[in-house]
């Protein structure tokens, strides 16, 4: 019973955390400390439990006694891992955000903040503890409020009050980035991964293996959504509105996954949709990561600049070396680099999609390592972490991390030596960058981010329709120009050819069905017993067909 | 096991000792063929022992990362050259990465040579990093692709097993889709190996250059480790089309005399490779940028052709 005291541990401390925040919310450092800390503390509550729950059996704890509906807890692998995801970055988060709510010191309410915030993970983590569909429903609307009111937390932003309304991707980008930095980290990183806990219950669990084309619709919207989202993140100069533009596309990649792994289950060959599912499963860890990872170095860049348009950026290496050392990881995972986690994720997912095209020796040798170690059935790779699929999975995932291991062992060695080998000898002369004959170089004689991304708009220039304005005002010669303006517009496609015309449609259908809403009591009784007459009826009919 | 790090040690040697070579005889062969004498096929390492003597200027504006670049990218490089067949089919370290490794050890020094471009503020320095970025946008996919229409042939992306099979199979192993395979890869190693009509490597003019607009600010010891990892690149992406497609009289076991074979037979098959390579520099023009992609969506067709046709043989 060590689990159940592990697990109500982990409530409680959410709950304690949300309650003393509230009790001291005049008291700005007593709720930082009180709120964030005793987070820390649930999520090693969390990260503990989760992983006894992945090396030890599976979890269930029912709490009403009725015959019709337990409500309960059932935490079996696959919950245990998206617990794990969600406490080890929270863990990260809010040890992070005790520093960075001095931001709010004084400005705005931080008991609220902090009370949010608890309840906030907890129902994350009730959501994919839920026992069954109804409790899981309560939960993920409780979690959509809260995130509501977190994304409003900061109301003088004017995009966000419409940004929560409408739930569904296009709203991701406006609405992540408008939190504050820590919420938007878990949000991006890790709220958004309950979905894809809830995909692979439904689609593996509730509905087995499926059809085919499933997996093929699954693995077509994951492509399309790596690829879109990567677009826009690419052209985008507002910081976080980028890293969530690239949750878009990291989404995608576990989509990519995902639906490997359908289509390879539906065709039957349950060794290569083994591999998919964890290289999705293991993408979708590092991305949690690096993403909390990313959006934390963008609070402390906001924190210390002020502005998140990367226009106005630069130099931050000099200022915020540590931070952007840390940021460059991030960055470098982010763009699946060896020696870094992406890498390795990436490299197993393109891996289990080369292998689908030969039955060769490699995939008969992967597949009887896994049906020698233990059959297969319908949980078979959520056990992943398991017994079963250790050794395979060990091999396949070490071959990367022991290259990535050989590269930092050549280059950390040297770089450090080089390093300090220019630094030392003073065998070099530092002078000014050539600034093309004009006598200093400013910050305005340098590269900007709009002009490096834009070759890439250039080639998706029908994608993204760019609208330029280009004001000049001249002195008295035209050739010598006083100043510039030049705005640059790019169009979220989606926005404008799918989500405005779809709402076109629906508020003119509204209002074409208004007339029955009456208001009156006594007429909704009446459509209720009509609807329930058609329903008799066509059970009754469908029975006796 | 000594025989091992024999192997692995005396490859890195024969790459490096190798790589400033290929540089040399390309150039002399694209000097032959532009009715020149050109400069000696030795010239690349005079080239570096000078800039290897000499002294830095570097700008006051840089941080850590325009020092660490060259080294990281250097780095990988070698990493790169650990796992890419050169004169062995058999490398030790096989096992610890493949075909897609490779693709991403070269992503890994584009990335911070990328990034120490933007280090110094100079513009130059930011246009031919957002080039680069743009040309490594187009190649990665293509390149993908292309080594998806390889590991098909042979079911497997580890490299001393490609070459280890294809080498087996004698001339049985040319079809159509090898051939395919053989010509989208060619492609993308002239924009790899940054060569007309993609970039120029030998000019400075800043309206054309892509590699050589990002390393302007490097000068001396470090301008001599950019280069190297150049030249080890195409030394590397050379032994990919070489040893990929063509491995015959790779030596498959070790033994002295084989091996000797073999690096004879590699310097052959390179010195081809470089003639085609400075055919297709001398006979076309370089094409403008944002007709690239034009390029590389040839070399994309022509991967899923090799695909298609290997599915067609084989009755997939």
């Amino acid at each position: 019973m060590i689990y159940n005291n592990i697990f109500y541990g982990l409530i409680i401390f959410f709950l304690i955390g949300a309650m003393l925040s509230i009790v001291f919310n005049k008291k700005d450092r007593l709720a930082t400390y009180c709120s964030f800390l005793s987070a820390v503390g649930a999520s090693v509550f969390g990260i503990i439990f989760s992983l006894s729950v992945i090396f030890g059996e599976t979890f269930s704890l029912s709490l009403s006694g009725s015959s019709f509906l337990k409500f309960g807890f059932f935490v079996d692998r696959l919950s245990a891992f998206f617990i794990l995801v969600i406490s080890v970055a929270v863990f990260a988060v809010s040890i992070y955000s005790i520093g960075y709510m001095r931001e709010y010191y004084g400005k705005k309410n931080i008991g609220y903040l902090g009370f949010l915030y608890n309840i906030f993970i907890l129902s994350m983590i009730l959501v994919v503890s839920a026992n069954n569909a109804i409790m899981f429903l309560i939960v993920w609307q409780l979690m959509s409020v809260i995130s509501f009111f977190l994304v409003i937390f900061e109301h003088e932003k004017p995009e966000t009050r419409k940004a929560g309304i409408v739930p569904l991707h296009i709203w991701l980008p406006y609405a992540h980035p408008a939190a504050p930095s820590n919420v938007s980290a878990l949000m991006s990183g890790v709220m958004i991964k309950t979905a894809i806990y809830m995909f692979i219950r439904v689609f593996f669990d509730f509905l087995g293996a499926g059809v085919l084309w499933w997996g093929f619709l699954v693995f077509a919207l994951g492509a399309i959504s790596a690829l879109t989202g990567i677009m826009y993140a690419v052209v985008e100069p507002d910081i976080k509105r980028m890293l969530a533009f690239s949750s878009i596309e990291n989404i995608g990649i576990i989509l990519l996954g995902i639906g490997a792994s359908m289509i390879f289950l539906a065709s039957g060959s349950p060794a290569l949709s083994a591999i998919a599912a964890i290289a999705a499963l293991y993408h979708l860890l590092n991305h949690s990561i690096f993403k909390g990872l990313l959006f934390i170095g963008a609070g402390s860049i906001l924190f210390s600049t002020h502005t998140k348009n990367i226009e106005e950026l630069g130099g931050l290496i000099k200022k915020m070396p540590v931070m952007a050392l840390l940021f460059l990881i991030g960055v470098l995972s982010i763009s699946a680099l060896p020696p870094f986690s992406g890498f390795v994720s990436e490299w197993l997912l393109l891996q289990s999609l080369l292998l689908s095209f030969n039955s060769t020796d490699t995939l008969d040798r992967i597949a009887t390592d896994f049906t020698g170690a233990g059959a297969f059935d319908r949980s078979f790779s959520f056990g992943f972490l398991g017994n079963a699929g250790m050794p395979s999975t060990a091999i396949s995932l070490s071959t990367p991390v022991i290259l990535s291991l050989i590269l930092l062992f050549i280059s950390i060695p040297s770089v450090i030596w080089y390093i300090k080998n220019i630094n030392t000898r003073g065998k070099h002369q530092v002078y000014e960058t050539w600034g093309c004959g004009q006598p200093v170089l400013t910050a305005r004689n340098e590269y900007t981010a709009c002009a490096f991304s834009k070759p890439a708009q250039m080639w998706f220039k029908n994608i993204f329709r760019p609208e330029r304005e280009l004001r000049a005002s001249y002195t008295v010669s035209p050739l010598i120009k006083e100043s510039f303006k030049f705005e640059l517009h790019i169009e979220q496609i989606f926005e404008r050819y799918i989500y405005l015309p779809v709402t076109d449609i629906i508020v003119s259908r509204s209002r074409t069905i208004k007339y029955i809403q009456t208001g009156s009591i006594h007429a909704y009784l009446a459509y209720i017993f009509g609807t329930m007459v058609i329903l008799m009826l066509y059970i009754i009919l469908g029975g006796s067909s | 096991m000594i025989s091992q790090i024999a192997i692995s040690i005396s490859q890195i040697i024969i790459i490096l000792a190798l790589a400033p070579l290929l540089s040399g005889i390309i150039k002399k062969i694209k000097a032959f063929f532009q009715i020149r004498k050109g400069p000696s096929i030795f010239q690349p390492y005079y080239d570096i022992a000078k800039l290897l003597r000499k002294d830095s200027v570097i700008s006051e504006n840089v941080s850590w990362i325009f020092h660490a670049a060259p080294v990281i990218s250097f780095a990988a490089v070698l990493t790169a050259g650990l796992i890419v067949p050169v004169f062995i089919s058999q490398l030790p370290f096989s096992f610890a990465g493949d075909l897609i490794a490779v693709v991403y050890l070269f992503a890994l020094a584009r990335f911070f040579t990328a990034l120490a471009s933007l280090d110094a503020g100079s513009s130059f320095g930011g246009m031919g990093g957002s080039r680069e970025m743009f040309v490594a946008a187009m190649v990665e996919p293509a390149l993908m692709l292309s080594i998806f229409a390889v590991a098909l042939n042979v079911g497997s992306t580890n490299l001393s097993l490609i070459s280890q099979t294809v080498s087996a199979m004698g001339l049985s192993a040319v079809s159509p889709y090898h051939l395919l395979a053989f010509v989208a890869l060619f492609i993308i190693a002239i924009a790899e190996t940054g060569r007309i009509p993609v970039d120029n490597p030998s000019t400075h003019l800043e309206l054309t250059m892509i590699h050589e607009a990002m390393i302007l600010e490097y000068s001396g010891k470090q301008l001599a480790i950019v280069e190297i990892s150049a030249m080890v690149k195409q030394l590397l992406v050379f032994s990919l089309l070489a040893n990929i497609f063509f491995p015959w009289g790779i030596a498959t076991k070790i033994s002295a005399v084989g091996i000797a074979v073999a690096l004879l037979v590699f310097l052959i098959k390179i010195v081809i490779l470089g003639a085609l390579m400075a055919m297709v520099e001398t006979s076309t023009a370089k094409w403008r940028l944002f007709r690239l992609p034009d390029l590389l969506s040839i070399s994309l067709m022509l991967s899923f052709l090799s695909i298609v046709s290997f599915i067609i043989v084989n009755g997939g």
